[in-house]
């Protein structure tokens, strides 16, 4: 597939984080992958304090398949009669957790971020 | 089935993103495949936004 050019006259972005990227330009493939524990605490830190192993949580380990549309068989073309996609301005606050914010064509991308919360409260709350 | 697409000339102004998160993908471009997958697990709490405040100044009790 024939691929346009894309022109942005000006860009700002705050924060990337986490697997995630901002890419100027062509490319293949993009296949980032996110785990994250976020745990909030009540009180102090304690010496007793265990870890939160990735193992303990079946979140990261499930496969859940993710099964396409089912394809009919077709003939596809895309006739492009500008070569050019023109964006004035962009302005992003934050990118994470295996994201991507791209300006250019990409041929594909599989993404994937597991995020587990967990919030352990003393019994006054 | 047979499928023709024509892209003729395409102009964006100004694009203003809070966020762009979990598997997500904010694109200017052509692409051919996109698979976007995000799992996520969180408890009932952090759904409740703000502290519940009790009518009619009674006490309440979680």
């Amino acid at each position: 597939m024939k691929k346009r050019i894309s022109r942005v006259r000006k860009v700002t972005i705050a924060t990337i984080s986490y697997s995630s990227f901002f890419e100027v330009g062509d490319a293949s493939a993009f296949q980032p992958k996110t785990n994250a524990i976020a745990v909030q605490k009540s009180g102090r830190p304690h010496s007793t304090d265990k870890g939160f192993p990735f193992e303990r949580y079946s979140i990261f380990s499930e496969e859940v398949q993710v099964k396409g549309l089912p394809l009919t068989p077709f003939s596809y073309s895309s006739n492009h009669h500008q070569p050019f996609i023109d964006v004035n301005q962009v302005q992003v606050l934050g990118v994470s957790s295996s994201s991507l914010y791209q300006i250019g064509s990409l041929n594909r991308i599989e993404a994937e971020s597991r995020i587990k919360h967990i919030r352990i409260l003393s019994p006054q709350q | 089935m047979k499928l023709e697409v024509h892209n003729w000339d395409l102009q964006v102004g100004d694009v203003q993103i809070t966020g762009v998160s979990s598997s997500s993908l904010f694109l200017i471009g052509d692409m051919e495949e996109a698979n976007l997958v995000s799992y996520y697990d969180t408890p009932p709490d952090s759904y409740i936004a703000g502290s519940l405040v009790p009518l009619g100044g009674g006490t309440f009790q979680r």
